[in-house]
């Protein structure tokens, strides 16, 4: 079920100016290279366990592709080999058609390209919310006064104004995750990769802001976004590609319509999860309740 | 003029520490008068160790205070003004003139109440000094040519502590070699916004627009901030050989000047032992440090993946460090050539082998095969974390 280069001609037209602010410069470039980031027989092991076992694998431009699967099974190795932190010991990677770690130029014309948020992400302690913001849109060259209008926005967005001028040391843990996710943000890079953007402690609204903001652009198709998640209700809204991974490899791959008819399963993303990654749960479950009836 | 005169008087750390000086110089030849000439047994009386930090600080003062290369507000004003350099400088000129004759005099008329007299090695030192700090301002404004020749004559006045007419004659070689160098550095003004960073970054900030360098933690400053860095180390193969060269002949002066061979070897050889040291810990710390090997030692084993080329590149330097420094260490020791000359050659050796070998900085922080790694400090905080 991996993404074949069949479907390129049924792309929207990328943004042209989110184009240029990634610095791609031709329009042929844009249409002729419809996937944004390629990888080709990944490896990666610490140690002697191995984590991505030859995964292959395709994201279009404007997809919301979020990886799923249990805990420890290899979805932030895969999202930090994309993003470039973890290099792959055997195998590609390819961003806008240029090799990751390939040559000086290219890979910091990839690091332009992208934002990459680990779950957990370290923040300057002393800096307001609003300089970090400020500072990480100067170090991907946006514009001074847009990012100072966007700053503003974001807080407000995500329940931050007041916090915005008082420094980030002062935050609860919910608080630093917001700012984490308006830094990427602000960065107006086209490629975003998120490392389980939902968890950390968001609140409530937290959570439904940052689920609009990830439909907004699945909607328009102007962002690529590519985020971990090991709870699929959360991330059952906004994907518009689900790539279930378990034991280093790829299970299954494409629109939840897609995963339905293959385990055959109408019902939620859970549900799909379930037949896919877990099928004895539920047998377990019945189990369970049946050997200790209370 | 009395407004003559005025612009010559010295200045007042000149007259505050002619003062101590006379106090000094008096109350030791006043207990010498009664106890004996002798009575203090001292290398170098106190009132000449004052006259000499008088000549130092002088000579940094002067520096300092002419080239508006220190003086961020200065240089700003100068960039507005119809300044060139065939005109005087607004403050008064960077080249010694009469009142720096006043004072230098002064301080050789003290020196003669003394019983010690050192005037010639007074005008040494202020002379190095002057030299040394017009020097940083050539190495940021002017061609480095200047700074070599700079450094290499300073370390010959090192040299030649022991003949205070020659050094003095180095000196005044030095001197003219800086001035040519400060003259085509201002013949160059305005500088460069970056030359201008270093020494007041709050000015470039506000004045000119350059971006804060406020941090942005982890993971964007790894990934965006930490290869365009800049380390300092020289840009050019040629610029790195001859800084490692000056590194060796600095050596080579310093130990000359221990008074006996045995002691010059082996300030020789502690000297190459602290480059290696330094040079070693420099190039973990710059290129190890958040870099790590993508798979540890066990895994290495197991799986029999025992080099990966993409990372092990970073050992060559170390390995070629130590190789090097032990083959030319016994190679020309066996030649029979002098320790205190072997000594400076490894240095020179190692510190161009620390800068030069691939893969550069840049490049193996871009395209390096290591694993990215958060190193703690105290000043981020993480989240999902108590700290």
């Amino acid at each position: 079920m991996n993404t074949s280069r069949a479907g390129r001609d049924e792309l929207p037209e990328p943004n042209p100016s989110l184009a240029r602010r990634a610095g791609i410069s031709s329009q042929s470039n844009l249409s002729g290279t419809a996937f944004v980031i390629e990888l080709h027989e990944v490896t990666q092991h610490y140690g002697v366990r191995p984590i991505l076992r030859s995964v292959s694998l395709t994201i279009r431009r404007g997809e919301v592709a979020v990886i799923l699967g249990p805990n420890g099974m290899g979805k932030s190795t895969l999202l930090g080999v994309m993003a470039g932190v973890l290099p792959p010991l055997r195998g590609s990677v390819h961003v806008d058609g240029m090799l990751r770690r390939g040559s000086a130029d290219e890979e910091l014309a990839i690091r332009r390209r992208c934002v990459y948020l680990p779950d957990q992400p370290w923040l300057p302690a002393k800096q307001t919310g609003r300089e970090f913001l400020l500072a990480v849109a100067g170090l991907y060259d946006v514009d001074a006064e847009r990012s100072m209008e966007h700053a503003d926005q974001l807080l407000d967005l995500f329940d931050l104004a007041e916090q915005g001028g008082g420094p980030i040391r002062g935050y609860s843990a919910g608080q630093k995750k917001k700012i984490a996710l308006c830094s990427a943000l602000i960065s107006e890079a086209p490629i975003l990769l998120l490392d389980e953007p939902f968890s950390g402690g968001l609140d409530p609204s937290g959570l439904l802001t940052l689920k609009k903001v990830f439909q907004h652009y699945a909607r328009r198709k102007e962002l690529t976004i590519v985020m971990t998640s090991p709870v699929p209700e959360l991330v059952e809204e906004v994907a518009t590609r689900i790539i279930i991974i378990q034991d280093g490899r790829i299970l299954a791959d494409g629109s939840l319509d897609a995963l339905q008819l293959l385990t055959g399963c109408r019902g939620s993303l859970g549900d799909v999860l379930e037949r896919l990654i877990f099928p004895d749960t539920t047998r377990k479950l019945a189990e369970y309740f049946q050997d200790f009836k209370r | 003029m009395t407004a003559r005169l005025k612009s010559l008087s010295p200045p007042w750390f000149v007259i505050v520490g002619a003062v101590f000086f006379l106090i000094a110089e008096g109350f030791m030849q006043w207990v010498e008068s009664r106890m004996g000439v002798g009575f203090f047994h001292v290398e170098v009386r106190l009132g000449l160790v004052i006259l000499y930090f008088l000549a130092a600080f002088y000579g940094v003062s002067r520096a300092a205070t002419s080239h508006p290369f220190f003086d961020p507000a200065y240089q700003d004003w100068l960039s507005l003004t119809p300044w060139t350099v065939a005109k005087p400088l607004p403050l008064g000129p960077i080249e010694l003139g009469v009142r720096d004759a006043v004072v230098l005099g002064l301080l050789i008329a003290l020196n003669l109440i003394s019983p010690q007299r050192d005037s010639m090695r007074l005008l040494c030192i202020f002379l190095m000094v002057h030299c040394a700090i017009l020097t940083i301002a050539n190495w940021w404004t002017a061609e480095s040519a200047y700074v070599y020749l700079a450094m290499f004559g300073m370390g010959l006045m090192v040299r030649l502590w022991g003949h205070p007419w020659v050094c003095l004659g180095t000196g005044a070689a030095v001197y003219l070699v800086v001035h040519e160098g400060v003259w085509q550095g201002l013949r160059a003004f305005p500088w460069k916004q970056s030359k201008v960073l270093v020494l007041s970054p709050e000015v470039a900030i506000r004045d000119r627009g350059d971006k804060p360098k406020i941090p942005c933690g982890w993971p964007y400053d790894r990934l965006l901030r930490d290869p365009v860095a800049k380390t300092g180390s020289p840009e050019t193969g040629l610029d790195a050989l001859v800084w490692c060269l000056l590194l060796g002949w600095w050596i080579s002066c310093l130990a000359s000047r221990l008074s006996t061979r045995n002691e010059a070897v082996m300030v020789a050889f502690l000297s190459a032992a602290a480059v290696f040291t330094i040079s070693n810990l420099w190039r973990l710390l710059l290129y190890v440090q958040g870099y790590d090997t993508p798979v540890g030692p066990i895994g290495r084993i197991a799986t029999g993946r025992l080099i990966i080329p993409g990372f092990d590149v970073v050992w060559v330097a170390h390995l070629l460090m130590v190789l090097g420094a032990g083959s030319t260490s016994i190679g020309l020791m066996s030649w029979g050539v002098p320790g205190e000359i072997v000594g400076p050659v490894v240095a020179a050796l190692i510190a161009f082998i620390a800068l030069r070998t691939p893969p550069g900085l840049r490049r193996w922080r871009l395209t390096g095969g290591h694993r990215m790694r958060h190193v703690p400090t105290a000043d981020m905080t993480g989240v999902g974390s108590s700290k």
